[in-house]
């Protein structure tokens, strides 16, 4: 065996402690890394897994004939044609012909899809079908799949990112593994002397610590590679069930058959190949550093020799001479002092930064999210439309009877708004609330009742809410409206005339045309996932007759409101439901309204039950939106989001205080003599273990400053963001909730971990210290 | 008077077949002001009843009496206190603390006794070891003599009983062996200080009130000597 291998043998085994911290090093580092890794192949996987299982098709077409459909499944490329839909449509003479809804599965290599896409159109002779509403092109599942040549500038720019972060991390990780032996090394220099006098070459004395490295790395490679992967999946796990399959999918099965914990051998051949250079230039690093000493500079340790100190230090003032000490003796290496109180900062901030921001955005985005309403902050968990449709009478009722009846929903309000004129030609919108509307109305801060709904109802009038003044009469006790009533006109009499002659009517305001939603078997047939509202297809032009009458309207009291979204200069009105019933009905006609509905859940566990509430309903409401569901999955991402950065951070923080736990048990150790020496003038076992607790407080409590100043400028930075790309009523949410200093509670208690450990690093071996005699140690050669 | 009273020391390592009696069955006498040279080949036992003597070790038997108080008789706390007040060690290696320098290192008994170092001793004291000018100095940037200098200083700022110094000038040439001595003989006579000196350097012990000679832990001559004709020797 060569001498080499020999020594590196003997020293790992002769050097337990320094043998174990540098594998912890590298296992920790691997570790860290494996798990990025297999998380992100994972994360990427899951991503392709659901966007399969929604939308399953690169391509979707719909009105296919049966003839385009074979030439499809025969074009280049094409790798699966799936129809998943049969029905007629007619053309202008009446004819109908069989038609399709396909989903094409594309090969990859089509190169760009626009001009693949007119091609194909072109082959099957469907050359219209482009920009016509009658394709979807998944993109997501395209780039998934790799299967144009944009997905692949897709991932480029997605691996280049994800690849920066990594490097990053690397480098980090390196400086890991470097302290480690570094620090190894630094107590080995006078033996390394010893072998330079003998007549080691300083290539044997590098190869040395080379081969030892490497024997290290032999182990704490795979070990760390394999603790990655546990503690991934581990990880993987926690996310799955911290709501994420309750929130994305509609059973555990459904999501276990879809998500899978990815391990990809090319990315843990990477970590191995990483781990083992990082390993070997460590080594090979402080080989070269260890030889650049001549041999009687290592031997006499004056590459230790301290030629500066700082003759005053806050710790000093603080601590008196213990602190001075501590002070002194932590900067007796100060690349290493900054790089773990460095490293320690970023783990402590980063943990007390991390949840806060996380809540900082999820109020935020819950803020954003309710501002979306009409007359007010929208906390419902459901809200929907009653449309009215052509040729049935205009009836929200039955739809809010529903509604009032369903067991698991409690707090329905609605409102609806028609437009209106004042005689001086102002725009107005009427909104006629029931009480729960009017009531929400009314939730914000900045705006107060005028009164209760039942005095409202009794008063027979009108609140103006926001608008354009010169609507309303110089007292503000009335407006002047010019009310239109419309009356549909019947089919029979439209056949009459050609649709250009009711233009030029409607034109010349001999008649008028307004909307509204035909009955047809699809309307309203929505599931959860789909918004079929503005469908053309569903959408009726309603030619109707109209006469305007005058009227004077008593208005109850004039507000303003912030909160309220009113982008136009329309006089807002607000009028009780029962006025429209009693009094205002007879004023609109057939004109087009729409009922907003707003509901609530009896509890979080009756979704399920809502939903399907809703599903058997659906001909009642459309224009759904779940904000149950969509702020359940925002928390759910917010809240896996929080698993893996709490994971992380605790990874990271591992690795801080690993490197703490070898600075300062090493700084102890080395200093064996030098202590035994205080003790031989005096110094007591209170002084120095005083002494030694300081040293350690100073790594935590420089950390812990420098933590707290980083958090205050990340908090206030989440301010700025958010004022500029949020809404005011979101910021103000967040100001609220999350002050500058709100993440100084978890920095203090991260920092309170932190020094245990230290102190655990630093008591331990000086307590071993103590046991050998005062004489046996001050004979330690430092 | 007698300043220190060695009675029976003994200090044995290791058991049964290992056993090793560093010391054995060693008394002895120092009077107060008295200036003795320890001296014996190696393993004889000299600087572990230095280190006995100066509170650093414990011995397996015997009494050390300083100024009649039994040194071995107190708990950790205050062994570390009578080290830090009742004597002062020089080693071979000077021991100072790389990050103070050499005024801090001087004075850093008196520190951690709690007390306020005498600038006027202190200057005194650096006058006396011919460091004024070295006195902000760190212990890296200051000579081998300078540093042994600044052991010195450490060992007599707090006045204590006794000076036990093991081969003060062992690390050190002949000139610097020569000054340092000579500093010690100095500090003995001037300020009347006890102090014990281990040494292999026969010149040395000549200029000692005293030699005691040492082989196998035991005492095999002790002898008086007239300092002033080594001197003029």
């Amino acid at each position: 065996m060569q001498f080499e291998s020999l020594l590196a043998r003997r020293y790992i085994k002769t050097q337990k402690r320094h043998s174990l911290l540098t594998v912890c090093s590298i296992i920790a580092a691997l570790a860290m890394m494996t798990v990025l890794m297999t998380c992100f192949t994972t994360l990427t996987s899951c991503m392709a897994s659901r966007e399969r299982d929604v939308r399953p098709y690169h391509i979707q077409m719909i009105d296919v004939p049966d003839a385009a459909v074979d030439k499809l499944k025969s074009y280049s490329h094409v790798k699966e044609v799936k129809v998943i839909a049969d029905y007629e449509i007619e053309d202008e003479n009446g004819s109908k012909t069989p038609v399709h809804t396909v989903n094409v599965t594309l090969e990859k290599g089509i190169g760009d899809i626009a001009s693949y896409y007119n091609k194909m159109c072109e082959a099957i002779g469907h050359d219209d079908f482009y920009g016509y509403g009658r394709v979807n092109i998944n993109r997501t599942l395209m780039d998934y799949d790799r299967i144009d040549e944009d997905a692949d500038f897709h991932a480029v720019i997605s691996y280049a990112g994800y690849a920066i972060y990594l490097i990053i991390l690397a480098l980090i990780l390196r400086l890991v593994i470097d302290t480690a032996f570094e620090v190894s090394s630094k107590e080995r220099e006078r033996q390394f002397g010893v072998l330079q006098s003998v007549g080691a070459t300083p290539n044997q004395i590098r190869g040395i610590i080379v081969r030892e490295g490497l024997l290290l790395s032999v182990i704490g490679v795979p070990v760390g590679i394999g603790l990655g992967l546990l503690l991934g999946y581990g990880l993987f796990r926690v996310i799955l069930y911290s709501g994420i399959i309750d929130a994305f999918f509609t059973s555990e099965e459904k999501a276990l058959s879809l998500l899978h914990y990815e391990i990809q051998p090319v990315p843990l051949i990477i970590c191995a190949a990483v781990g083992f250079i990082w390993v070997f230039l460590s080594a090979l690093g402080t080989g070269t550093r260890v030889i650049r000493m001549t041999p009687i500079q290592a031997i006499s340790n004056r590459s230790n020799t301290i030629k500066k100190v700082k003759k005053h230090s806050v710790f000093g003032l603080l601590f008196g001479w213990e602190g001075k000490l501590a002070s002194r003796n932590a900067r007796r290496q100060p690349k290493r002092f900054i790089v773990t109180v460095l490293s320690l900062t970023l783990s402590i901030a980063m943990f007390g930064m991390f949840s806060v921001l996380v809540d900082n955005f999820t109020k935020a985005l819950e803020s954003t999210i309710v501002v979306f309403d009409y007359i007010g902050p929208m906390n419902y968990d459901f809200s929907f439309a009653r449309m009215e449709y052509v040729g049935e009478p205009f009836g929200y009722q039955e739809g809010y009877r529903l509604l009032e009846e369903s067991p698991v929903l409690t707090d329905t309000d609605f409102y609806f708004r028609t437009s209106s004129k004042t005689v001086n030609d102002e725009g107005v919108q009427i909104l006629y609330v029931n009480e729960h509307a009017w009531n929400r109305l009314f939730s914000a801060d900045d705006l107060e009742a005028p009164m209760t709904y039942a005095e409202f109802e009794k008063a027979g009038g009108y609140v103006a809410i926001n608008g354009s003044e010169n609507a309303l009469s110089a007292d503000k006790q009335s407006a002047q409206l010019r009310t239109r009533c419309l009356t549909a006109i019947p089919e029979e009499e439209l056949a009459k005339y050609t649709e250009d002659e009711l233009q030029e009517m409607v034109e010349n305001d001999t008649i008028t045309r307004t909307g509204g939603y035909k009955r047809t078997d699809s309307v309203g047939s929505f599931d959860l996932s789909d918004d079929e509202t503005g469908n053309e297809d569903i959408f009726a032009k309603v030619y109707c007759n109209y006469t305007e009458t005058d009227r004077t309207v008593k208005i109850l009291s004039c507000l303003k409101s912030d909160n309220i979204l009113t982008n136009n200069m329309a006089l807002n009105l607000v009028a009780p439901v029962s006025k429209y019933e009693n009094e205002d009905q007879a004023w609109f006609g057939d004109m087009g309204k729409t009922v907003m509905m707003s509901t609530r859940l009896v509890s979080d566990d009756d979704y399920q039950a809502a939903v399907q509430f809703f599903k058997t309903n659906s001909r009642e409401f459309t224009n759904y939106e779940d904000h149950f569901s969509m702020m359940r999955q925002i928390r759910s991402v917010l809240g896996a989001i929080k698993i893996g950065g709490t994971f992380f951070i605790i990874m990271f923080a591992v690795i801080a205080i690993i490197n703490m736990v070898n600075i300062v048990s090493t700084g102890i150790l080395n200093r064996k003599s030098e202590l035994a020496s205080m003790q031989c003038v005096g110094m007591t076992d209170g002084q120095l273990y005083g002494m030694t607790i300081i040293e350690c407080a100073q790594f935590v409590i420089i950390a812990c400053v420098a933590a707290i100043v980083l958090c205050a400028l990340a908090t206030w930075g989440t301010h700025v963001f958010l004022h500029d790309v949020l809404t005011l009523e979101a910021e103000e949410v967040v100001r609220g909730n999350v002050g500058i200093f709100s993440s100084v509670p978890r920095i203090l208690l991260a920092t309170g971990a932190a020094f245990v450990a230290a102190l655990a690093a630093s008591v331990f071996p000086l307590r071993r210290m103590q046991r050998e005699t005062l004489v046996d140690r001050i004979r330690t050669v430092e | 008077m007698e300043l220190l009273k060695i009675d029976h020391l003994c200090k044995i390592y290791g058991k049964g077949e290992n056993e090793v009696r560093a010391l054995d069955d060693v008394s002895f006498t120092v009077p107060k002001g008295q200036m003795l040279a320890v001296i014996g080949p190696s393993g004889s036992g000299k600087s572990t009843l230095l280190h006995i003597l100066g509170g650093v070790d414990r011995p397996t038997s015997g009494t050390v009496l300083l100024d009649g108080q039994d040194v071995y008789k107190q708990n950790n706390k205050n062994l570390a206190i009578f080290r830090r007040r009742q004597v002062g060690l020089i080693y071979q290696f000077y021991n100072l603390i790389p990050v103070l320098n050499a005024e801090e290192n001087i004075t850093l008994p008196m520190i951690m006794d709690g007390r306020k170092p005498d600038q006027k001793q202190l200057d005194d004291l650096l006058k006396l070891l011919e460091l004024s000018d070295r006195r902000k100095h760190l212990p890296s940037q200051l000579s081998g003599g300078q540093q042994q200098r600044v052991s010195i200083g450490r060992a007599l700022f707090t006045s204590p009983g006794v000076i036990l110094a093991d081969e003060p000038t062992g690390n050190l040439d002949s000139k610097n062996s020569a000054e340092i001595i000579a500093l010690l003989r100095k500090s003995n006579r001037e300020f009347n200080q006890t102090m014990i000196i281990i040494t292999h350097d026969e010149n040395i012990a000549l200029q000692c009130d005293r030699i005691i000679s040492f082989s196998d832990g035991k005492i095999v001559s002790d002898t008086m000597n007239t300092p002033a004709a080594a001197e003029e020797a």
